[in-house]
């Protein structure tokens, strides 16, 4: 999945750079914010189907809620930092940090509500994380901790970076992985539009 | 340009049209359904990039912003949890225990 994701987009380029006639450029607005929304109705009928989640949360406690909680207030920190010492404004930095890896969504909304540059360096940062993400986890379950291993993968532990996860732990963490990654994926689609519109 | 409202209102839409069952689509289409949608997105976002010169000469300085980014995000979700990882692991423990310890009651 993610090599057709990244074709897509490199395939993207080449047809904007090589092929489309600057006049229809303009008109792929209305493409990219139709399937945009398509998207997301998809998106939000997969979360409210998944009953599971909410039977798994139960029998675990309520208390399994703050690692992702932890996380994604980790995560916003830590882009906000970098972003202070590359020269980012914090709208896009934190903006940039709420997307938890999961670059497709985060980059697209950012680029559909503010500029395609952002949301390019959107994509490009949480792409780097879900790859980071499968280097650092055997480190952290080693050296940090057993639940930490599910902070790196953010959003992206309900799926591509699961296996991960539980190969360097157990298969009693592919449970809190599941519904970290749960939270935090539902946590994106509120929280970049939010970041993204704060002016300071 | 698109703002939150909207955003929202087709996420919660979606949420509850799934939660309810209103559409009885299967999940494989609605998997498919997505990644069709995605590819299309990408493919119209990419386009928009390849045909912004100004951009495509910047892509090495975003890289490099990228992998920073990314980082920090790491480091900094790491830190907090580990922060609290004692505490969770306590946490998670005991309610384990009294799950299993309601269902041994069950039994008698």
């Amino acid at each position: 999945m993610t090599w057709i994701i990244l074709g897509a987009v490199v395939l993207g380029i080449a047809l904007g750079h090589w092929v489309i006639p600057a006049q229809y450029i303009q008109q792929l607005d209305y493409v990219t914010t139709t399937s945009l929304y398509l998207l997301l109705l998809a998106i939000g009928i997969d979360l409210g189907r998944q009953k599971e989640v909410w039977v798994r949360l139960w029998n675990m406690g309520w208390k399994v809620l703050l690692i992702p909680v932890l996380v994604a207030v980790g995560s916003l920190a830590g882009a906000v930092v970098t972003g202070l010492f590359i020269g980012l404004p914090f709208n896009e930095s934190s903006a940039i940090g709420a997307g938890f890896g999961w670059y497709s969504l985060s980059g697209i909304l950012i680029a559909e509500i503010y500029n395609v540059e952002t949301g390019t360096l959107a994509f490009m940062t949480n792409v780097a994380r879900e790859l980071l993400t499968f280097i650092t986890v055997p480190l952290v379950a080693r050296y940090i901790g057993r639940l930490s291993t599910v902070a790196p993968g953010g959003a992206t532990t309900m799926d591509t970076t699961l296996p991960v996860v539980t190969q360097a732990t157990d298969s009693d963490m592919a449970v809190v992985a599941f519904i970290n990654g749960s939270i935090l994926t539902a946590l994106v689609p509120v929280l970049v539009p939010f970041f993204i519109n704060i002016k300071l | 340009m698109i703002k939150i409202a909207p955003v929202l209102i087709v996420v919660v839409l979606g949420v509850l049209m799934g939660h309810f069952n209103l559409l009885s689509i299967h999940p494989k289409n609605i998997a498919k359904f997505t990644t069709f949608c995605l590819i299309i997105m990408l493919l119209a976002m990419g386009a928009q990039l390849g045909a912004n010169e100004k951009l495509l000469l910047d892509l090495d300085r975003l890289g490099y912003q990228a992998l920073l980014l990314a980082l920090g995000s790491i480091i900094g979700s790491v830190f907090m949890v580990r922060l609290a990882e004692k505490y969770i692991s306590r946490q998670l423990r005991e309610s384990r225990e009294k799950a299993a310890k309601n269902q041994t009651c069950h039994k008698i």
